[in-house]
């Protein structure tokens, strides 16, 4: 070994927590954790089964099909009637599109919370960097959404009217998506360990309040002209908009916002990563 | 969470730790090399909550009151771990070896005082710690190797040999949990050995692999020890943390007893065992009465027992009952120790071992094992007792360790140690070049050639 390392119990001083340089090293170090915690997230949960991985398509088109079934027969509702798409199947693609995003945030933030407290051994018997499991959590929730955008490009060619370049714009539109995630996944994660009940409360404020309060079902649009301002302070809020825009309706999207929420979600993230290496200096002591 | 030196040296319990640990290091000589390990008045402090409620009081009202009881699992332990140096970690369970261990490792962050750790650590807590028993073999290897920091190209050229030291054959491929515990303690140290650890923290899990295992292992840590790691090893055997390390650490109640060489630390450690024995079995047995304070003098590194009798002296003698230092082999060497009853004493049963300079324990006897109960005593009463024996030692210094008991039960269960001694006299067994012996014994041995008449 070329150069000794030396590790102390003293704390790593805030200062350093908050730096976005030692984040991104100390992130790019455990490269290759992250790598095999992601798959293995990833491939844990179809592992055993039949199916194997059709399921993380099946079970959102199954999702999906209950929304198009209740929107279009039972309320006939009809969002985004002012662009003029007609039949069940185009409206379909609209919803699934904002639902693949939602799911990247919903899926990695509740995976997150429950991490460190179902791995009690990488806290306990080994020096091992727990931060990297929400990464790998986020990794895994983005490995899953993949084939989504798969079956959303499908359906934009095929049922709506293509593609167009637009819609490479896709990444940075996600971009605040992402850091929110991980941002609030450190947080959730390191929360959970100390007080159980933040699992439960992610269930019903993530899994349920934020997918409708997100406008995935609708446009914010449709949503009272007083009442907007809300929508906006969901930093998912951009990015679903968003990547319907440049994905199906070849729109420019909201730079403004994203821009924000982008903003928001850099600080989120380091704030996040602070706290939880902050944390788990204690994890050890309730675990 | 206390980080200057000032608030260190401030709490209690910290400078008497002080007294053994660094003061006996030859300083001058290691000036120009780094510790490995160095700790500073390390403590670890748990919150103990009477009831789970308590927990959430805590939480919310903790300006109000405290609603926890304080335990300390380790307070103001502080030494220094030079490179190649190993060092055995003893004491009762609860005494802090655990907490020190992972304190050490990492996995626990303490409450007070520092420990800092130079260059790569592979820590065994535990049976298959830091492996996650869904993972296969294979795949936790790789795990392991990327916990270290390990590039995963260097990994799959180390893997073979980390294959073969485990000789598991197949089960690499399975998941950890169907392995037995024999097997995950082979890869975990197969892995442990090929990242080529500079400090090496083994917690008694060695016992679970077969002798031919152990054996393997031993070797190669002896070898990378040699070769400058340091090593740090947890045992409930004095016998094999003499045998493995130099230098010994006795941990009671969260405190360093001791801290030095391994031998010394050892046989503090046992007299101290003992004496909570002799402790326990006085309070049932209360026709001796309290203990009585030890007032002969005697040689000797330890002395523990009740001291209702006390042993005055111990000589080693020769044939014609002379004092003597040196032995040939085949000569009778006699052991006589002096005692003297302090109060009416009978039962008795004395013993002496012979411990080699490596510190291992080689061979002894009791007289209530060799049948030849001691006589009944009145208090003020002296009496001589000798252990014969002739000599198959091989070459070298022998210490001796004397004992004198009160004893009737074959189990031991009665046992009273009055007075022990370890290292009351020694002597010397001379090379005869003309009959050299091998190995620690020499038996006589029947030889007999067969040669056969035709060709």
């Amino acid at each position: 070994m070329a150069v000794t390392a030396v590790r102390t119990s003293r704390a790593t001083p805030v200062l350093e927590l908050l730096s976005p340089i030692a984040l991104a090293r100390h992130l790019w170090a455990h490269r290759d954790l992250i790598r095999q915690f992601t798959w293995r997230l990833f491939v844990s949960r179809y592992r055993g089964t039949a199916l194997g991985m059709f399921w993380s398509v099946i079970f959102p088109l199954t999702q999906l099909g209950v929304f198009v079934f209740v929107f279009t027969n039972v309320f006939q509702v009809r969002a985004w009637a002012d662009r003029a798409i007609g039949g069940p199947a185009q409206f379909a693609v609209i919803l699934f599109t904002g639902m693949v995003v939602y799911a990247v945030f919903s899926e990695s933030v509740i995976r997150s919370s429950g991490l460190v407290l179902e791995n009690p051994n990488f806290v306990k018997k080994v020096v091992f960097p727990v931060e990297v499991l929400p990464v790998a959590s986020l990794g895994s929730s983005m490995l899953y959404a993949a084939s989504g955008l798969g079956v959303v490009l499908l359906g934009a060619l095929m049922l709506l009217d293509g593609l167009s370049w637009h819609a490479m714009m896709l990444p940075a539109v996600v971009a605040p998506v992402i850091l929110w995630a991980v941002g609030i996944g450190w947080v959730l994660a390191a929360l959970c360990v100390f007080l159980r009940d933040v699992g439960n409360i992610v269930g019903i404020v993530v899994g349920q309040m934020l997918f409708y309060l997100t406008p995935i079902l609708y446009p914010v649009s449709h949503l009272p002209e007083n009442l907007r301002w809300i929508a906006w302070l969901n930093p998912l809020t951009s990015a679903v908009e968003g990547a319907r825009g440049v994905v199906l309706f070849h729109e420019m999207p909201d730079w403004k916002a994203i821009g924000l929420s982008t903003l928001g979600g850099v600080v989120m993230a380091q704030v996040g990563f602070a706290f939880f290496m902050k944390a788990k200096r204690g994890f050890a002591d309730v675990l | 969470m206390c980080s200057d030196v000032t608030s260190i040296a401030d709490r209690p319990g910290a400078a008497a730790a002080h007294l053994h640990a660094v003061g006996e290091a030859p300083k001058a000589s290691r000036d120009a090399e780094q510790p490995v390990i160095r700790v500073n008045g390390l403590g670890k402090c748990y919150n103990v909550y009477d009831h789970p409620a308590d927990r959430l009081k805590q939480a919310f009202f903790r300006w109000k009151k405290q609603y926890f009881r304080e335990f300390w699992a380790l307070r103001g332990v502080s030494f220094e771990v030079y490179p190649g140096e190993s060092v055995g970690i003893l004491g009762r369970n609860g005494g802090g070896k655990s907490t020190l261990l992972q304190l050490i490792a990492g996995t626990l962050t303490p409450t007070e005082g520092e420990v800092a750790v130079r260059g790569r650590v592979a820590a065994m807590l535990e049976l298959g710690s830091g492996f996650n028993p869904e993972f296969t073999g294979r795949e936790n290897v790789f795990l392991k190797g990327a916990i270290l920091g390990i590039p995963r190209r260097e990994m799959e050229e180390r893997f073979d040999a980390i294959a073969a030291f485990a000789d598991i054959g197949e089960f690499l491929e399975q998941p950890l949990k169907t392995y037995s515990s024999g097997m995950a303690a082979r890869l975990a140290f197969a892995v442990a050995f090929s990242v080529e650890p500079d400090l090496m923290i083994v917690d008694e899990i060695l016992a679970v692999g077969d002798i031919g295992f152990q054996q393997h292992c031993l070797a190669r840590l002896r070898q990378l020890r040699d070769g400058g790691m340091t090593l740090l090893f947890v045992s409930h055997s004095p016998d094999s943390v003499r045998s493995v390390c130099q230098k010994g650490l006795f941990l009671d109640k969260g405190q360093a007893r001791y801290f030095g060489d391994a031998e010394r630390a050892t046989d503090q450690y046992l007299a101290f065992v003992r004496d909570q024995t002799n402790k326990e079995v006085l309070e049932q047995q209360t026709d001796l009465g309290k203990t009585v304070k030890f007032q002969s003098q005697v040689a000797g590194n330890t002395r523990y027992g009740t001291g209702h009798v006390q042993i005055e002296q111990v000589q080693v003698l020769n044939a014609r009952g002379e004092p003597t230092r040196a032995f040939a082999l085949g000569e009778t060497i006699t052991i006589e120790a002096t005692l003297r009853a302090h109060v009416a004493a009978q039962n008795l049963s004395c013993s002496f071992l012979v411990r080699d300079f490596t510190g291992v324990d080689l061979m002894g006897t009791t007289t209530f094992d060799e049948r030849c109960p001691g006589p009944a005593l009145v208090a003020g009463q002296r009496t001589k007792v000798r252990f014969s024996f002739e000599n198959r030692l091989r070459p070298g210094h022998f210490g001796i360790c004397f004992a004198v008991n009160r004893l009737t039960s074959r189990d031991y269960s009665d046992n009273v140690l009055f007075d022990q001694v370890d290292g009351v006299a020694a002597f010397v067994v001379m090379a005869d070049p003309e009959r050299p012996v091998h190995y620690k014994f020499h038996q006589p041995v029947d030889v007999r050639w067969e040669t056969s008449a035709n060709v």
